[in-house]
């Protein structure tokens, strides 16, 4: 009976299961969530609004971290040359990062999985067409063709996240693909157009829960590679504007005094996204075991 | 004609792998082969009358499948028409066509694959009635619970997922599935190939049951004879794509007239023919990518003669209701023993 009721759950629970039994994970999820809770709240939690030319003070710039401000408060991270709160700046940046890097994610899911289940549905010459791009798409290195897209349309957190969703659907369209043939090969579709039932419903219904699973999974780590995809653009220069640093802007800007040994200003923003895209992969490398159809009962 | 629910006429059923640019340009230049062409069927006709239980009989890969998913409607046959009470289904449009896809429902044979697993019962049999508005959204939960009564199964199981049932409760599913938008014609797929023996019983009895009270017509697509032979007023035994024997099921036990049907028979295990060797038909089924000429089954036949690997034998009268596909004493089969060869 106690088997029964554990196969009947549905997916949430087994994720949450899953997640839990591993240390590893519990504590990646739990960094990610208190991360993504200060993203959220930032406005509300940081000491000062970092880009509010009232609030910041030039003669408090590149103090080292823990130094006290001309106001009283300290500074626990120091202050980068205009004299900002780095730890304030940190919050905005992560905000940022998580913001272009979620967006880009989410949109590239909606639009892969849409190509790679019309492909596999389909078939014929649309599974040919979409498919043969998709080889195309992976065949270009990431970043080049970010690169190319931002050169031509210019900086912007939107060109960014346009840049990013063009170089990542070419994932999720393949791994939809793969999964929804398999799906499709079962006799439930068959018995589902048997029923009379549309094309769409089939899909969206039938078809398109049964490959969640690699769906989330792909997900999770590709957010990761949109928030590191989008702090090199930005360190290169190219990609957020610099009234809306993202973390990879931070690092860029510190860059320049690090030699200098004005450390803090881009080694703790560093270490803030290592430890954000870190726990994101280590979240969905679990979610990948958690979900392997092959390790279900 | 009227009496003829649904009809295949000289249905032929071609699958052939579509190469893509790069392989038709290395065909074209001679570095790849033709890709091969599998005739599942070839020239079947098949008529099914109303109210009527019809077993298709054959070896794997003989094409029954193949003409139970046409018959169907699933797929469109290379060749030939599939006609509907009269009318050829690939030029019905609307209205009519959405009756004749709910009229036809098809069973699966693995009733593991043919059930969502990420639905609910109640979702899995109500989905169809409620979709197509067969009854109103707020007796559709009723409905499930009346089938599920029907199939044998607690309605208070409309809830579970269906990995929480056994293979033969999950048959009654799909077949509760079905029978939820009133169909009149079930065409059952090896429906109890993959369930225990006591299991098979029980579902085919229920298969009896409902074409009482449903008023079904039956297509009982089966490698099994002795479960074919329980319920089919008529056999048609199929090999390598073409329709060999149709016969009375009574009379296909008694006087098989192919020396196929002969050849199957032979191996069904039998209480007073215990301690016998069991010899397995000679050879094996031939590919169906390349079949023998002439009929198809004289590589294996034990009578087989000249005309016979030339000449591929009409499927005719024979008998009363019976028609054969067999060169043997002029086209009856194995009607007047002995056997003459030739005409």
């Amino acid at each position: 009976m106690k088997l029964t009721l554990f196969r009947g759950e549905g997916m949430l629970v087994r994720v949450a299961r899953g997640l839990r039994a591993s240390p590893k994970a519990s504590i990646a999820l739990l960094v990610c969530v208190v991360l993504i809770a200060a993203a959220i709240l930032a406005p509300l939690i940081a000491p000062q609004n970092p880009y509010d030319l009232l609030q910041i003070d030039i003669f408090d710039g590149k103090l080292p971290p823990g130094s006290a401000s001309r106001t009283g408060s300290h500074y626990w991270l120091g202050t980068d040359t205009q004299g900002r709160d780095m730890y304030s700046a940190m919050l905005y940046g992560l905000r940022t990062s998580l913001s272009v890097g979620v967006t880009a994610g989410v949109l590239a899911l909606v639009i892969g999985t849409a190509m790679g289940l019309s492909a596999a549905y389909f078939g014929g010459r649309i599974e040919t067409l979409i498919m043969r791009f998709v080889d195309l798409m992976l065949g270009f290195p990431t970043i080049l063709v970010a690169l190319m897209i931002l050169v031509v349309f210019g900086q912007g957190a939107w060109k960014v996240i346009l840049a990013l969703v063009f170089v990542q659907w070419a994932y999720f369209a393949r791994a939809v693909r793969s999964a929804a043939l398999v799906e499709i090969g079962k006799d439930y579709v068959e018995a589902a157009r048997c029923l009379g039932l549309s094309s769409p419903r089939i899909l969206f219904h039938h078809i398109l829960p049964n490959c969640l699973p690699p769906l989330i999974v792909i997900g999770t780590i590709q957010v990761a590679h949109a928030i590191t995809a989008e702090a090199t653009l930005s360190f290169l220069g190219i990609g957020l504007p610099i009234t809306q640093p993202s973390l990879g802007l931070l690092i860029a800007n510190g860059y320049q005094v690090l030699l200098a040994g004005l450390y803090w200003m881009s080694v703790y923003p560093g270490l803030l996204l290592l430890v954000l895209v870190f726990s994101i992969n280590v979240v969905g490398d679990r979610l990948r075991e958690v979900l392997n159809p092959r390790l279900e009962l | 004609m009227s009496d003829i629910l649904a009809a295949a006429e000289n249905v032929s059923k071609k699958f052939r792998q579509n190469p893509d640019f790069a392989e038709r340009l290395a065909i074209r230049l001679g570095a790849a082969p033709e890709p091969p062409t599998v005739h599942a069927l070839d020239g079947v006709s098949l008529s099914i009358a109303r109210g009527e239980v019809v077993g298709l009989v054959g070896e794997s890969g003989c094409g029954k499948s193949t003409l139970g998913r046409v018959i169907g409607g699933l797929m469109k046959p290379t060749e030939g028409r599939v006609l509907h009470d009269g009318k050829d289904i690939a030029l019905m449009r609307g209205a009519e066509a959405r009756k004749m896809r709910l009229d036809t429902q098809i069973i699966f044979q693995d009733p593991m694959s043919a059930l969502n697993p990420r639905k609910r019962v109640a979702q899995i049999i109500g989905e169809a009635p409620r979709v197509h508005g067969l009854v109103p959204r707020a007796e559709v939960a009723e409905l499930v619970q009346r089938l599920l009564a029907t199939v044998g199964l607690d309605p208070a199981m409309a809830e579970r997922f269906s990995h929480q049932f056994s293979g033969g409760q999950r048959q009654r599913i799909s077949i509760a599935r079905s029978l939820a938008v009133n169909p009149r014609f079930l065409i059952c797929d090896e429906s109890v190939a993959a369930l225990d023996v006591s299991i098979q019983a029980q579902v085919i009895n229920l298969f009896m049951e409902l074409r009482r009270s449903f008023a079904l017509t039956l297509l009982f697509i089966s490698h099994d004879l002795s479960v074919v032979r329980h319920i089919s007023d008529r056999v048609v035994i199929m090999y390598l794509g073409r329709v060999v024997e149709v016969s009375p099921a009574g009379q296909v036990f008694e006087k098989p007239l192919h020396p196929y049907t002969a050849a199957l028979l032979e191996e069904i295990p039998r209480l007073d023919r215990r301690g016998r060797r069991f010899t397995a038909i000679k050879g094996e089924i031939p590919s169906p990518m390349n079949p023998p000429p002439g009929c198809h089954f004289h590589p294996r036949c034990p009578h087989a003669f000249d005309r016979c690997r030339i000449e591929r034998p009409a499927l005719v009268a024979a008998g009363p209701g019976q028609e054969v596909a067999c060169h043997l004493n002029m086209g009856k089969g194995l009607a007047h023993l002995p056997i003459q060869q030739g005409d």
